[in-house]
């Protein structure tokens, strides 16, 4: 016992060196392999020259073209929302194709559409709202699928609870993606979303058009 | 004359360097070499491709995973999914029936697409172009299954479908793929353009009749 107590109080002032020479050594192991494998992709930060949005003009957005057309809100979309006292569909219509040589999905589209904060329209944070879903207007049927080649007229659609003023306009913002290799699996994909289009739209309530 | 030799560890001294420092060296010099020798080898796409096996509609095609027989096609502007639900398109809807018989264990053919002359790809999705496995078809268990992908009507003259395990295309590679030619022309485009019929596309289903 008390020759072990001797070695235990031997070791114990060089445990916390050999600690911190084994970490040391490990830091640079990692420093040095992510040099050697390439280094961290530079991040780019968003840039403040976003073009203002256009009714009827078509937006680069990278895996997609899109053409905002107008915003309305619907009490009722057939086959899309059936509406009720507690909510209301606001609907971004708009022309959207696929830029590519293979399909994109849908969920990337509703992600490349937002709506700045809006009173009624539940987000997950503080930034723009992506739309909650994307409907083709010839038949009502959820697009989750945009297929290269093809035009498709649109519905992105946001809930907003029914206790909110409905608004008379809205500001877009449309999110651009770049091509390029994943650094994880350097398989090319869609990524760095950065807004690239902004502006306000004019929300057309029902019963104006009706009058 | 009976002295013994007391074992002295190896010092570190030697290499002038603490061990785990000396690790740290050898695990750089290794990924080193191996992006080096990966940098360095032909490994190219033809390499890393994957091995179709072709055939025509009513061909039994053998790949690693499976039999695959396209067994019809047709064609449309419209659609009725399993669910019911009426699907229009600006383009044409190309339904293809078709075969598969799982080898060796239970599978799932994940990737189901149409391909064209021009390279295009397009995909099946859950809503938009359904398309049903029906899940892990049993080995040796014919399993009918039904593909309606939209395409534009450009596409549609020299479509393959091409059909694989693994639905990240990613991890096609060096993986055998099933690819149908489905016999079509510009005629069945022009006529499939104008139609408005609806087809119906059919659940999976396993069993006696599902092999012609």
């Amino acid at each position: 016992m008390a020759e072990s107590g001797g070695r235990l109080r031997r070791l114990g002032p060089r445990a916390p060196r050999q600690h911190l020479t084994l970490a040391g050594s490990a830091a640079g192991a990692v420093a040095l392999a992510v040099l050697v494998a390439g280094g961290f992709d530079p991040l780019e930060k968003p840039e403040a020259d976003v073009a203002p949005l256009a009714a009827g003009e078509a937006v680069d957005l990278g895996p997609f073209t899109v053409t905002v057309d107008r915003m309305r809100v619907v009490d009722e979309l057939p086959g899309i929302s059936e509406g009720d006292d507690d909510t209301r569909v606001l609907a971004l219509v708009a022309t959207v194709t696929a830029t590519g040589t293979t399909t994109q999905y849908g969920a990337m589209l509703s992600e490349s559409v937002a709506l700045e904060q809006l009173p009624g329209v539940a987000g997950d944070g503080d930034g723009p709202v992506p739309a909650d879903d994307v409907y083709v207007m010839a038949d009502g049927t959820r697009l989750d699928a945009v297929q290269p080649g093809l035009e498709y007229e649109v519905a992105l659609v946001w809930e907003q609870d029914a206790r909110a003023d409905v608004p008379s306009d809205a500001r877009l913002v449309l999110v651009g993606r770049t091509l390029r290799e994943s650094s994880i699996d350097r398989s090319m994909e869609w990524l760095d979303p950065l807004p690239v289009v902004a502006g306000v739209l004019e929300v057309t309530a029902p019963a104006e058009e009706e009058s | 004359m009976g002295g013994r030799r007391v074992a002295r560890p190896p010092s570190s001294r030697l290499t002038g360097l603490p061990r785990q420092a000396a690790f740290a060296v050898l695990l750089v010099a290794a990924l080193a070499t191996g992006r080096a020798v990966e940098t360095l080898m032909p490994v190219g796409d033809e390499v890393a491709a994957p091995f179709e096996r072709t055939g025509g509609v009513g061909d039994r095609i053998e790949a690693r995973w499976g039999d695959v027989e396209v067994t019809s096609v047709a064609g449309s502007t419209r659609i009725e999914d399993p669910y019911g639900a009426t699907h229009v398109t600006g383009g044409v809807y190309v339904v293809v029936d078709w075969t598969y018989t799982a080898a060796g264990e239970p599978q799932v053919p994940a990737w189901v697409a149409i391909r064209d002359t021009e390279g295009r790809v397009f995909r099946t999705s859950l809503e938009r172009n359904p398309y049903s496995s029906g899940g892990a078809a049993q080995p040796g268990i014919p399993r009918r299954v039904a593909a309606a992908i939209e395409v534009p009507a450009d596409a549609v003259a020299g479509a393959e479908l091409v059909i694989t395990l693994e639905p990240n295309p990613e991890n096609h590679r060096r993986d055998d793929v099933a690819v149908v030619d489905l016999g079509l022309t510009q005629d069945d485009a022009d006529a499939w353009a104008a139609s408005e019929e609806p087809l119906e596309v059919a659940e999976p289903a396993d069993g006696p009749g599902a092999m012609s």
